[in-house]
């Protein structure tokens, strides 16, 4: 599959690439939000064909990403530096935890409840919060 | 006038649909509508991308896995139907994404999400610096410029599927985003892969390139040191590394 999305993806770049716009934006982050949503995509589309996601797959994968990947906003506070990390370390836990659920799983908020076990209207607020105030602190510094 | 609903006009509104986007909280179907909406809504597309930029570095942190070599096979072929050979292997050269640096987020993403793959990696690709995928006028790709700092070698392919003329000469040009003139780079064989080593001042040229263009010219390249108004395609030029 992630092949498959790579392929979907280099060619969507491919044939927008007479419209990319330098002056609007780094080309990595262009093309990196092009194939993050080819994956969501794909990804929204076998879960919606499989019902249910199957955990082993998915712990073995993130294993794969990562000697010692913990959780995955473990992951991304080792790797990321500057001011991102600053504000993703000013969240709660959970409002973390749920960010990063999202983007690198690419989980719904549903789908992130039911992983944290929480209900969906508390996960909707962590969330908002969460992106708010990650606004706030990235605008800020 | 926007045709977006008017609710979407709203600064909180859409504050908070570019937060959803940006996180990856939006089912597909309202990602699709966000990505119509922000074409027709500059503000969102500024928001979109401003959070693009926030979030980038969780992007940079995935670790890169490289894709088998069979993928960019297929791409090739997706990309050219009847591959030509002066296309043979072009992405494997490529490389647009910086040695495979995209390939290996993209995998990276998706593997995160569900699956493994396997296989051996291709090989090594030259670094590159500048990237220009030029277009023809109906937006078709027709040439592929491709420059490394490291060897200051200019590598320029064409890619269209429609043969050009072959009683005129084909020049490329660089556009200075300082001056906005026009300065040669040289003359080129639209149906074969050139290669040419850059002077000095020719990679200053392309260090200022805005855009690259390919004219046809009288047998022998312009007279008078400028592009003719027949323009077979132009594009930008995209430096990949940042510095």
């Amino acid at each position: 599959m992630a092949e498959d999305v790579l392929q979907i993806s280099l060619i969507q770049i491919w044939e927008s690439a007479p419209s990319y716009r330098p002056d609007l934006g780094r080309p990595m982050t262009w093309l990196t939000s092009i194939v993050r949503h080819r994956a969501l995509d794909r990804v929204r589309a076998e879960r919606r064909r499989h019902r249910v996601v199957d955990e082993a797959i998915e712990l073995e994968a993130m294993q794969l990403v990562s000697a010692d990947p913990g959780p995955p906003e473990h992951f991304a506070l080792h790797q990321t530096s500057g001011r991102l990390d600053t504000c993703l370390k000013r969240l709660s836990d959970a409002q973390r935890h749920a960010v990063m659920l999202a983007y690198y799983y690419g989980h719904t908020r549903e789908e992130t409840a039911e992983k944290l076990n929480a209900a969906v209207g508390t996960v909707k607020s962590w969330l908002h919060r969460a992106l708010r105030r990650l606004e706030q602190c990235l605008t800020r510094h | 006038m926007s045709d977006a609903p008017l609710r979407y006009n709203k600064p909180a509104v859409q504050r908070r649909l570019a937060r959803s986007h940006a996180s990856g909280t939006l089912c597909n179907p309202a990602r699709r509508r966000f990505e119509v909406l922000r074409r027709e809504l500059p503000e969102l597309d500024r928001l979109a991308r401003d959070w693009d930029e926030y979030l980038q570095p969780l992007a940079d942190a995935v670790p890169e896995l490289p894709p088998r070599a069979a993928v960019w096979g297929r791409i090739e072929a997706a990309i050219t139907p009847k591959p030509s050979p002066q296309t043979t292997n072009l992405w494997g050269r490529l490389a647009f994404l910086r040695g495979l640096a995209l390939a290996s987020t993209a995998s990276a993403f998706a593997l995160a999400l569900f699956l493994t793959f396997s296989g051996p990696a291709p090989p090594p690709s030259p670094d590159l610096d500048y990237v220009g995928v030029l277009s023809d006028a109906r937006g078709q790709p027709r040439f592929v410029m491709t420059v490394s700092e490291a060897t200051k070698i200019l590598d320029i392919r064409g890619v269209g599927r429609d043969p050009l003329p072959t009683d005129v000469s084909y020049q490329l040009w660089a556009i200075s985003r300082t001056d906005g003139e026009a300065r040669s780079l040289g003359l080129i064989d639209p149906a074969a892969h050139t290669q040419k080593p850059l002077s000095e001042a020719e990679w200053r040229l392309m260090m200022d390139a805005r855009e690259a263009l390919v004219t046809a010219e009288m047998p022998g390249g312009s007279p008078i040191g400028e592009p003719s108004d027949n323009v077979i395609s132009r594009g930008l030029c995209i430096r990949l590394s940042d510095g």
